[in-house]
């Protein structure tokens, strides 16, 4: 079963999908994720939860991880 | 909890531990603040801070190795700068009540200090209360998020 999308959280305009693309990736964990961008577990977790929003280069890194679009793995939400 | 939080913790407890027990020697009396004692106390103090901040560090890096070793990230780093940014202002106010203080001569006299060692308790204190504000802005961020 998927895991449910996550609601923007409130502060951040940049809503992401990082955890359904970690479980379409062979339940892909927050440490090896963390691991193939040179970060540590516990960011990985604040950019999901939307506490930290990641720079430029790091919001790449985690795209190209999941062989997707920028926009696909993050999007801004004005509202 | 990653290394660099653990660490955060590490440096608030011992300073608390070490500059908690001798400034409150001095408030209580314990310590006359005129005294050489006063002056070893501190040197102590300072030993004492050293010996716990490397000592737990190291239990904390063998504890995670591998958390241990990885550089600081993003986040990391902008949890540095901006708790450093927290102890400046706080070392700048710090160092202005110092300089403020020290033009004071009546409170010199009535601690029984020589206004010189007003500037050296009190800006020394302020370098403590400075570390504990950035460990403690630390802690508030990694809590947080960022």
């Amino acid at each position: 079963m998927a895991p449910k999308e996550k609601k923007k959280p409130k502060g951040l305009p940049i809503a992401n999908q990082m955890r359904r693309y970690r479980f379409e990736h062979g339940e892909m964990t927050q440490a090896e994720l963390g691991e193939k961008i040179g970060m540590t577990r516990q960011t990985i977790a604040a950019i999901e939860a939307g506490k930290y929003s990641p720079s430029l280069e790091a919001a790449f890194r985690i795209a190209r991880v999941f062989n997707a679009k920028l926009e696909d793995v993050f999007q801004w939400t004005d509202d | 909890m990653s290394f660099r939080e653990k660490s955060a913790w590490i440096t608030l407890i011992s300073v608390l531990l070490t500059f908690g027990a001798y400034y409150g020697a001095l408030l209580l009396g314990l310590i006359q603040p005129q005294s050489m004692s006063a002056f070893h106390f501190g040197l102590i103090a300072i030993i004492a801070l050293i010996i716990l901040q490397v000592g737990l560090h190291i239990i904390a890096a063998l504890l995670n190795p591998t958390d241990a070793r990885t550089p600081r990230d993003e986040r990391e780093k902008l949890i540095q700068a901006r708790s450093h940014t927290v102890g400046y202002y706080v070392m700048l106010v710090g160092m202005m009540v110092t300089v403020l203080a020290t033009h004071i001569p009546s409170l010199g006299e009535d601690l029984g200090l020589h206004s010189f060692m007003v500037t050296v308790y009190l800006g020394a204190g302020v370098m403590v209360i400075a570390s504990l504000a950035v460990a403690i802005a630390q802690i508030i961020m990694f809590r947080r998020g960022a």
